[in-house]
């Protein structure tokens, strides 16, 4: 990372952005591409395209970010925003049809398989033309006239949340709404670097325990090169409430962040358990947002903190064991405001070289970083029913995920449909394993299995 | 851990609100004590903080069979539950 003139204009990291910087570093230096995530809107028509490429151009003019560089200050060390001009063409906006697709956009490009193609994307670089972009769109039109729009984003930017804010937001742009946006960043207080120290000792200790518990993952502490993979499974409106229901009666309805946290820990450890291998636990990092709930903003940054999960498997029994233990750690770790001392840990390190970050991150796990990646995040973006003129069916995020850990399970929401989300590292997961894995995702989900859903995956 | 004395009816709800709206949700305009909870963007995590909250405020700490949707789908509901563990046993 270089350093800049000190006329440029430059926006502060916030603090959970040096666990993504580093991250993104340990995957571009293991040759695994870069940590970048898609979400992804179906939708029922192709959107207005006039209107999406001028939203495209406005974007990148509104937030220069977009299109910024990383530097770090060669004083304080600490990473900062190097904003530049804003780029004249605009977010890239990528065009492709399917075979068959009824609507053949000009200048697109065909496609014989779409997972494939967003599979790749997610693995080619975002700069473009010199211009150092951090999200890119494409649009892919279907049989039957449905269409996709897929925005890939770096995690540099910001957590998934904060990329529904923005899709939101070019959603608002290509309806000719450009309210001037005001950041509103959550005040940090002003606190001592003895005063810091302190409060990282909670998150400290809970490291030590989960140390002592152990730490595995599928793909091993080992960085792998190789593709990234997903497979996105919706639920229909009908088995969707099925599945909330049955959460609501295991955590309570108030607590589903419990169910979903042990349902991952189960899928994978069915998938140990078949490799012959029973770890005595495992470690399930989740994030948790610090954005005010209901808020549009902050858009950028990563505005999440963690929470460390420990999967014994001794609790693992059964899905009504496993939710209960991991209800009662989410309480333990919120009373103890385990969420503030690992910010507070975070912020210690934030002046950090990326490689040493990483060493510290993965020194404590014997080389992993955590078990697996999993998060439920909720409704996906609830207020946006339309975009560029095109009404959204679906809507969901795929995150291209490094090794280790080299699997991830990931849920959301959108419009009473749940969306079960897997991805992996090549080389973590096998097919069989990847069967396995889902389908012990299913029988928790649903309390009995369920064949049908694993057509295809 | 200071807390403050359960205020009367009204007060308690009033106060709640600006709790919730200040600390935290996202409240819309014309958010209010009958407001809905989960249409503001409740939570697990935001559920546990507010739980905290009132810990820390009234010292008073909710036991899980009431942790329901229902008694935390408004600030009223909120607020008949704490008062309900203050309110002396007949």
């Amino acid at each position: 990372m270089n350093t800049a003139s000190p006329r440029t204009t430059r926006v502060p990291i916030q603090i959970a952005d040096s666990f993504l910087i580093a991250l993104d570093d340990f995957m571009r230096r293991t040759r695994q591409g870069r940590h970048v995530s898609q979400s992804v809107l179906e939708m029922e028509r192709t959107p207005d395209l006039d209107k999406l490429r001028a939203a495209a151009v406005r974007v990148t003019q509104k937030y220069p970010i977009l299109a910024g560089r990383l530097r770090r200050n060669w004083i304080t060390w600490l990473p900062y925003w190097e904003l530049p001009e804003p780029p004249s063409g605009g977010l890239p906006l990528g065009l492709w049809h399917g075979a068959g697709a009824a609507d053949v956009l000009p200048g697109s490009m065909e496609t014989t398989d779409t997972q494939e193609l967003l599979q790749r994307i997610l693995m080619e670089p975002l700069e473009r033309d010199g211009i150092a972009f951090k999200a890119r769109l494409d649009v892919v039109t279907l049989k039957g006239g449905a269409c996709l729009v897929a925005f890939s984003w770096s995690h540099l930017l910001f957590d998934g949340k904060g990329a529904e804010l923005l899709l939101t937001e070019i959603g608002r742009l290509c309806e000719g709404q450009d309210a001037p946006y005001e950041a509103r960043e959550t005040p940090q207080p002003r606190v001592t670097f003895k005063e810091k120290l302190l409060k990282t000792k909670a998150a400290i200790n809970r490291f030590k325990e989960l140390a002592l518990i152990g730490c595995h993952s599928l793909g091993g502490p080992r960085p792998r090169q190789g593709r990234g993979y997903y497979r996105n499974i919706t639920l229909t409106p009908e088995d969707s409430a099925r599945v909330n229901s049955r959460v609501d009666q295991m955590t309570g309805a108030l607590f589903p962040i419990a169910f979903y946290v042990a349902c991952t820990a189960r899928a994978h450890d069915r998938v140990f358990r078949h490799r012959g291998m029973q770890p005595s636990g495992y470690v399930v990092s989740v994030p948790v947002q610090t954005r005010k709930r209901g808020a549009r903003g902050p858009l950028f940054h990563n505005q999440v903190t963690v929470f460390f999960f420990s999967a014994v498997r001794e609790r693992l029994g059964s899905i009504e064991a496993a939710a209960a233990a991991m209800k009662q750690q989410f309480a333990e770790m919120s009373r103890a405001r385990l969420d503030q001392s690992f910010n507070a840990l975070l912020e210690v390190m934030m002046r950090l070289p990326s490689w040493v970050f990483m060493r510290v991150v993965r020194s404590q796990f014997k080389g992993e970083i955590c078990s697996f990646f999993h998060s439920h995040t909720g409704a996906f973006a609830p207020e946006m029913t339309g975009f560029a003129g095109g009404k959204i069916t679906n809507a969901y995020h795929l995150p291209c995920l490094g090794a280790p850990p080299g699997t991830g399970l990931f849920f959301s929401e959108r419009a009473g449909r749940v969306n079960v989300t897997l991805s992996w590292r090549e080389g973590c997961l096998g097919d069989e394993e990847r069967r396995l894995l889902l389908d012990q995702v299913f029988e928790d989900l649903f309390g009995e299995k369920r064949p049908d859903l694993l057509h295809g995956v | 851990m200071a807390t403050q004395p359960i205020p009367q009816q009204a007060t308690l709800e009033q106060q709640l609100v600006t709790l919730v709206s200040e600390r935290l949700l996202e409240t819309p305009p014309g958010f209010n004590e009958d407001s809905d909870l989960y249409e503001s963007g409740l939570d697990s995590m935001a559920i546990m903080q507010l739980l905290i909250l009132v810990e820390e405020e009234y010292g008073i700490a909710l036991p899980e069979s009431e942790l329901t949707r229902q008694n935390f789908s408004t600030v009223r509901n909120v607020a008949s539950l704490i008062r309900a563990r203050t309110a002396p046993s007949a």
